[in-house]
């Protein structure tokens, strides 16, 4: 563990953009999870609408006179919680997918990947639009609707792992000792097939805010009231400027700086873990 | 950046009418004098211009242009009516019969006369009486009506009832637009989607202007003057309707486009871009409408007499105003407030001028219902109505307002073709909703909004009950003509609705607006939003 550490803070040293990533994830991390006990409102709360930034508004209000710094707090948790939970979706879907095709070959492997082609032949977000569109605008259905268009992205990169790792000596000798098909699969292949893996979750993490972000945008989220979310926080502002250009400003900077942050840790995450990146 | 996407876009759309036009057959608008020729830029395009099958606002727009009906709204006052097709009109002593007075000379578009058979011709038509429509959207408006009769040059409305009033006012509105009988004999046979498409091809009215081109795929129809209208020949030689649904585009006519233009339903963010730019003025009128929160006293979350009363009281009209951005103000009547039968002096039972007393007693009420905590979700349209410009918000307003007196309120937002329907249903317990007269008459509002037939509700009735007393009292109001007798009766319904039924909250009428360019001199915009231009000059 120690060491894990140590190579951890050795990584973050040499590697400048994954230190900047690293610190801003953790910010917004820390924002999520300790901002909701310092500030004083909760974003239920009304007051007057449209109040200047200043004493116990720092941000100001909005068009319904909920604290704007309150909806951006507790907002930041929303956010990450739909990210992460469409994220994880994607990768438990596309690994699944993936490992399958890999390891059984055959006809699974070009069904299940041609399937995967196919997805991925849809522009994504476009995919994601339909998708919501279809199940009806509720975050529930942002979240299925992103973590079902990242999957594919998954699958074919858990089945080149598991195509790769399936060959390997070790594996080669669990099969010859007689082990059961999803005992290899899932102690000797998965697992040493993850780690490209954890890197574009990690990337992917960014781009689900994002899409997330733009489906709330476009009105696809449903009820912008019911619970904070940065997309929506930013659809409600754009639709009243110039009155609320803070709210605007604030919400998109808040966007931006945390994609920015996962990409950032991704890319580093990436040359470090890698196979291909690191032999090099 | 988004500006130079319009900007391209509407370049796109230029070059692609300009090749239309090019290629079209009665000659390009590019090639007319462009002096006498007025754009007029809608937000719905129009695709049928039978007006017996249609209450779609886009086609009545071009429809109103066309057709004509026996009488008209008063541009300068809604409460009364002034002759179109019909010279006058005379109400029997018995209230069960109205004959009319037709004007002489006037032709259709296809030279066919215009006498009193064919102004039964069409109205039998609308009724659907004699004929089979693909869609009869105001037929149950003429239930009161027996028939329509030709007296020699005369035409005679005979009545089930004396409820003249109320059919004299549903011949103003589009949908009793009198059509060529040429074309309605030639739908004879057709089936009903084709009669309906017959007629759109064939548009012959006797209004002021013919159409030229109308080809709903290409969603544009240019109509030109009718010289030989019987009010004189229109100084404005051409019209051309352009629906732009895109409503950031179509602002950008207010202000890049060139010649005589007009731009309907602007939205109130642009007013003041509109009232500044030197080249176009703005008409903005107090609309016939009425924004309200839907209480269901048919529904488990709102059954309670004193819940219902507790919203009525809870539910503050200024925060919801402050919303509109100046274009709307309080209303405490289901009746639109423009009208002689809304009262501004009632308020709901147990009303006190602070809002905090107000507060206090809907509380009580809660706690009396033992309906704390309860959870009741207000619906609202997901997309913006002329009445309700920013549903979520609003309805997030409302939505504090009954948090603030113990109810566990949600919002909801339904797409409008799930929610209307969902309101016939009754499955909604609190919905944000509006109505919009077509023909000025408080019989449209209370008829629709808070009756029903058999005891059964009207499917845009949102209490989902039918008070007994009201219906016999709505019944009886139909026949009154007398102008304060009428507002008297309108009035006492609209208190027992507040008092024993409860079921609706009014909160605001607003405004709406048509921007046009200055060159554009003696335009007559009525009160339901339909102009006029046979009158109108060009500088």
């Amino acid at each position: 563990m120690s060491g894990g550490g140590a190579r951890a803070v050795a990584f973050l040293r040499h590697h400048r953009p994954a230190l900047v990533g690293t610190v801003l994830v953790a910010l917004v991390l820390l924002t999520a999870a300790g901002g909701p006990a310092v500030i004083p409102h909760a974003p239920g709360d009304v007051f007057e609408r449209f109040a200047e930034p200043g004493g116990s508004h720092p941000l100001g209000t909005d068009s319904q006179g909920y604290d704007l710094l309150a909806r951006m707090v507790y907002g930041a948790r929303t956010t990450l919680v739909i990210a992460v939970a469409s994220m994880t979706l994607s990768l438990v879907l596309g690994t699944l997918v993936g490992a399958v095709a890999g390891f059984a070959g055959g006809v699974a492997d070009m069904l299940l990947m041609r399937g995967v082609d196919v997805a991925m032949s849809f522009p994504s977000f476009l995919l994601a639009m339909v998708t919501v569109a279809v199940l009806g605008p509720r975050l529930e259905n942002v979240i299925v609707a992103v973590g079902l268009v990242g999957a594919p992205v998954f699958a074919r990169q858990v089945r080149a792992e598991v195509l790769r790792v399936v060959s390997e000596e070790y594996v080669v000798a669990a099969r010859s000792l007689g082990l059961p098909a999803t005992r290899v699969l899932f102690t000797h292949v998965l697992p040493n097939s993850l780690g490209p893996v954890i890197v574009l979750g990690t990337l992917g993490t960014g781009s689900a805010i994002l899409s997330v972000a733009g489906l709330n945008f476009l009105g696809l989220g449903g009820d912008p009231y019911r619970v904070p979310e940065w997309g929506l926080i930013l659809t409600q502002g754009w639709n009243k400027r110039p009155d609320a250009n803070l709210q605007v400003a604030v919400a998109g900077l808040a966007i931006f700086v945390t994609v920015l942050g996962f990409n950032l840790l991704g890319d580093g995450l990436k040359d470090e873990l890698d196979p291909r990146t690191r032999r090099r | 950046m988004r500006r130079w996407t319009l900007a391209l876009l509407l370049a796109l759309a230029a070059c692609n009418g300009d090749s239309q036009d090019g290629t079209g057959s009665g000659g390009g608008i590019g090639r007319v004098d462009a002096s006498a020729l007025v754009t007029i830029v809608t937000a719905d395009d129009a695709k049928v211009l039978d007006p017996h099958c249609t209450s779609d606002g886009g086609n009545s727009k071009v429809i109103h242009q066309v057709f004509e009906t026996l009488v008209r709204i008063d541009p300068a006052d809604v409460n009364r009516l002034i002759p179109a097709l019909a010279t006058q009109w005379e109400t029997a002593p018995d209230g069960l019969a109205v004959t009319f007075t037709l004007r002489e000379g006037v032709t259709f578009h296809d030279d066919a006369p215009f006498d009193a058979a064919a102004a039964k011709l069409s109205l039998d038509r609308l009724r659907e009486v004699g004929f089979k429509l693909s869609s009869a959207p105001y037929a149950p408006e003429f239930q009161d009506v027996a028939s329509f009769d030709v007296d020699g040059a005369r035409l005679v409305m005979r009545l089930r009832a004396p409820v003249a009033r109320v059919a004299l006012r549903n011949l103003s509105m589009f949908c009793s637009s009198i059509v060529s009988p040429r074309v309605i004999e030639a739908t004879r046979g057709l089936d009903p989607d084709a009669a309906t498409a017959y007629v759109t091809s064939h548009p012959m009215g006797t209004g002021a202007y013919r159409i030229e081109t109308f080809d709903p795929a290409a969603k544009q129809a240019t109509l030109t003057a009718n010289d030989a209208y019987w009010g004189g020949a229109p100084t404005v030689r051409r019209l051309l309707f352009k629906p732009v649904s895109d409503e950031s585009m179509r602002t950008e006519y207010l202000t890049k486009a060139a010649g005589h233009v007009l731009v309907d339903d602007v939205p109130r963010q642009h007013w003041d871009a509109v009232q500044a730019s030197g080249t176009m003025q703005l008409q903005a009128w107090w609309a016939l409408n009425v924004c309200y929160l839907g209480v269901n006293a048919d529904h488990d979350a709102t059954r309670e007499l004193d819940v219902r009363r507790a919203i009525q009281l809870a539910v503050e009209r200024e925060p919801v105003v402050a919303h509109y951005d100046g274009t709307a103000r309080p209303t405490f009547g289901l009746v639109a407030q423009p009208m002689a039968e809304y009262d501004p002096a009632l308020r709901p039972p147990g009303w006190s001028d602070d809002p905090a007393e107000r507060r206090k007693a809907a509380a009580a009420l809660i706690e009396k219902a033992r309906a704390e905590g309860r959870v009741v979700t207000v619906y609202h349209p997901q997309q913006p109505r002329p009445y309700l410009p920013r549903p979520q918000d609003i309805a997030d307003t409302v939505r504090q307002q009954l948090k603030a007196i113990g109810l566990d309120a949600r919002i909801q937002s339904e797409d409008k073709s799930v929610l209307f329907p969902g309101v016939a249903t009754g499955k909604y317990e609190l919905v944000l909703i509006g109505w919009t007269t077509d023909n000025g008459d408080p019989d449209n509002f209370y008829g629709p909004l808070a009756d029903g037939l058999d005891g059964r509700p009207g499917e845009s009735n949102t209490s989902r009950v039918v008070n007994a007393d009201v219906h016999a009292k709505l019944l009886a109001a139909r026949q009154y003509d007398e102008p304060a007798r009428r507002v008297a009766a309108y009035r006492e319904i609209e208190r027992i609705l507040q008092t024993d039924v409860a079921g609706y909250v009014p909160l605001v009428n607003t405004q709406q607006a048509v921007a046009f360019s200055k060159t554009i001199h003696g335009l007559e915009v009525d009160a339901t939003g339909h102009y006029r231009f046979d009158r109108a000059t060009l500088e």
